[in-house]
């Protein structure tokens, strides 16, 4: 460890200073840049240049004490090799340099090579003088000036240099308040934005995640986790983390009672762990070798006695945390745990909201649907007074185009005719589909093996010369179903011709009926280009269809018909890959 | 000896088509715009078939049915409306109707019907 300093031995009297009024002005012009703007490294190196020149050195070296107290390592360099020199470090007690951190106490060597402290360096060297940078009352590094002259330096040079380091030690000083405040202001700067997002999204996981980001940066390490106690209390879960990998974060779960660190943590203490990988009280310490962490620490998300969790700082290199990242950890900790706190009440807050909208809009539903019902039954009643007012014209039109087919036998004209009744039966499918969905639907249900009545439907169905091919896969063990057959059969149909209509191509279309959970259940699977995920929610409504030639009613009706039987349809879709219809039946009971 | 059909819509162009076409095939066709003209028809000439529209304005298809089967319970009858289901949907047809037609009809299959019942 670095020497307290005692004060005053060999301190020359201003008297003998004031006979060297270029000494003078190279103090004046020093204190006169400590004012300016420089930073604190351009100062410093002004101070060794300065050293340099007023003391006829040939170099001049500052050398700062580590944060372990034990290592001072080149820190500002004039006259030699700066990139050399920065790999430089000498212990405290060792070498000259050593020996003054240690003592702190000023020295100057007319010959080094008489002197058995002295550490060879650089070769050349032959006197140096040294003083300590003093703060407060530590030493925090070392001054030194070398030349290859031996008496270079004498008891005036030294007093000049112990005036440098004053001088050094208050720009190491200021920068160092500076660095503190400056901390302190990206501390506030982060909570502030944490809290700031808290407020404008009153989003808990953004919160939670910004939290986990800041807290890296304000602490200058890799990776963050914030892990809550869950409602058991009996176990800690990652709740945000910031560049910790997937694997990492998925690498298991320990119980609170097995984890010593989170027990520390919730008790209200920091806990430091210099290597993970080799420490006991870590439980993944594989995990954590393989995504590159080294060192812990850990503190409580606390407010007042209630302790939500537990916040995680990795570093990516072994290293301990200072007195003052462990205050800084545990005030950041402290701050978030308030926020992440208010971010949980708004969270709360915010799903009994929630629940309240869906409530609301569970009323609205069943609001909109009693609308769609007295819609659908004025629907039904106009449906079938348009459908008499269309069909008895289409009556006339199909009826007298048939006799003038008829009476074209051989000529153009008979191809008109043709075409006039197709398009009429055409016109009368649609309205039948109107007249189909529009009905009220009374179904007479019976116990039905799906399965068969999956057989008749297929009977209906025309695949022939359209490249489709059909597979069946149906249940050996299949439950009966309650359903009015005839119903169903319309149902399967429309949604099997839509698989068909869909694979103009051609295809497999794929039928499977299974059991489930007191369901029956049909698969109807086509190969075809699948639905847009912006239609998938509308198929079921009447009169939707992106066919050129359809009346949209066909699934509205197939989803009504299976409604009515308190059964749903499922759709699966990816576009391009075809789509899958589910229909759930409920289990026939006797 | 020629078979009489009593062809009974409200609407002319409908009354038209069956009066052609039913005559084409052989029989002799009259024809009624009510269910009142229609009653009063069946009472002024021997007809040997009724199709009958359900839908008309001053009574509907079903009160003319019932009062024809009031005095004749013989008289084969077709059905014809727009329609569809109805034929499930009420047991008042039951022995009472020989036939359902629904429109827009096809013609081939209207003879074929027809001369299914009349010619037994």
């Amino acid at each position: 460890m670095a020497g307290r300093v005692k004060q005053g031995k060999g301190a020359p009297k201003m008297a003998e200073l004031s006979q060297h009024p270029k000494k003078w002005r190279v103090l004046h012009k020093i204190s006169l840049a400590m004012n300016s703007c420089l930073s604190s490294r351009e100062l410093l190196q002004l101070l060794v240049r300065e050293a340099v020149n007023l003391l006829k050195a040939d170099s001049s070296v500052i050398f700062l004490l580590g944060e372990d107290g034990k290592t001072l390592e080149a820190n500002v360099v004039a006259g030699r090799d700066k990139k050399a020199m920065k790999r430089v470090s000498v212990q405290v007690g060792d070498g000259i340099i050593g020996w003054v951190a240690k003592t702190g106490r000023p020295q100057f060597i007319p010959d080094v090579t008489k002197d058995n402290r002295y550490l060879l360096v650089v070769e050349g060297i032959r006197s140096e003088a040294t003083v300590p940078l003093i703060a407060g009352d530590r030493v925090i590094g070392v001054l030194n000036v070398e030349s290859r002259k031996t008496k270079a330096f004498d008891k005036i040079d030294l007093e000049l240099l112990t005036m440098f380091a004053s001088q050094a030690a208050r720009v190491l000083e200021n920068a160092r308040v500076y660095e503190d405040t400056n901390r302190r202001y990206r501390q506030i700067q982060a909570l502030y934005e944490v809290q700031q997002t808290m407020v404008e999204t009153l989003d808990f996981e953004r919160v939670l995640s910004l939290i986990a980001e800041k807290v890296v940066e304000v602490m200058e390490v890799k990776a963050s986790s914030i892990r809550l106690l869950d409602p058991d209390g009996e176990e800690l879960v990652i709740a945000a983390s910031h560049n910790l990998s997937r694997r990492y974060l998925h690498k298991g779960r320990v119980k609170l009672k097995e984890s010593f660190i989170d027990q520390e943590a919730l008790k209200g203490n920091l806990v430091s762990i210099i290597e993970v990988a080799d420490d006991e009280r870590f439980v993944f310490r594989e995990e954590a070798r393989a995504e590159g962490v080294h060192s812990l620490l850990c503190a409580p998300l606390r407010v007042e006695n209630e302790a939500m969790g537990v916040i995680r700082v990795y570093t990516d290199m072994r290293r301990s945390f200072s007195d003052d990242e462990q205050k800084l950890l545990s005030t950041f900790a402290g701050q978030a745990a308030l926020i992440i706190k208010n971010a949980k009440l708004y969270k709360e807050w915010g799903e009994r909201g929630f629940q309240l909208t869906r409530s609301q809009s569970k009323l609205k539903e069943v609001r909109e649907a009693l609308i769609k019902k007295e819609k659908l039954a004025a629907l039904g009643q106009m449906a079938a007074r348009v459908a008499h007012e269309i069909r008895n014209p289409l009556t006339s039109i199909r009826g007298f185009s048939q006799r003038l087919f008829r009476k074209m036998e051989g000529r153009e004209g008979q191809r008109y005719a043709e075409i006039i009744i197709g398009e009429v039966d055409r016109l009368n499918r649609v309205i039948s589909d109107i007249l189909d969905f529009a009905r009220p639907l009374q179904p007479e249900l019976k116990m039905t093996d799906m399965n068969e009545l999956m057989r008749e439907v297929l009977d209906l169905v025309e695949i022939e010369g359209s490249h489709i091919t059909l597979k069946k896969k149906f249940s050996t063990n299949l439950p009966m179903a309650m359903v009015d057959r005839q119903h169903i059969k319309q149902a399967l149909l429309n949604l099997i011709h839509n698989g068909i209509e869909a694979m103009a191509e051609g295809g497999d279309l794929l039928i499977g009926t299974e059991s489930a959970n007191g369901a029956v259940l049909v698969r109807i699977t086509d190969s075809g280009p699948g639905i847009a995920k912006e239609v998938r929610g509308r198929i079921f409504e009447p009169f939707f269809t992106t066919k050129a030639r359809g009346t949209g009613l066909g699934l509205a009706l197939a989803n009504k018909i299976i409604e009515s039987h308190n059964g749903k349809i499922e759709v699966e879709s990816k576009q391009g890959r075809g789509a899958t219809f589910t229909i759930l039946l409920p289990e026939g009971r006797e | 000896m020629i078979k009489h059909i009593l062809v009974v819509d409200d609407e002319k162009d409908i009354r038209m088509l069956f009066k052609d076409e039913l005559v084409d095939a052989g029989y002799g066709v009259l024809l009624a715009e009510s269910g009142k003209e229609a009653l009063e028809k069946l009472r002024e000439h021997k007809i040997d078939l009724l199709i009958l529209d359900l839908r008309m304005p001053d009574m509907d298809g079903i009160e003319v049915l019932q009062q024809v089967r009031e005095s004749d319970k013989e008289l084969p009858i077709i059905v014809c409306t727009a329609v569809r289901g109805l034929k499930d949907d009420y047991s008042i047809w039951e022995g009472n109707v020989s036939a359902f037609i629904t429109k827009p009809l096809d013609l081939d299959e209207l003879r074929k019907k027809v001369d299914e019942i009349l010619a037994k």
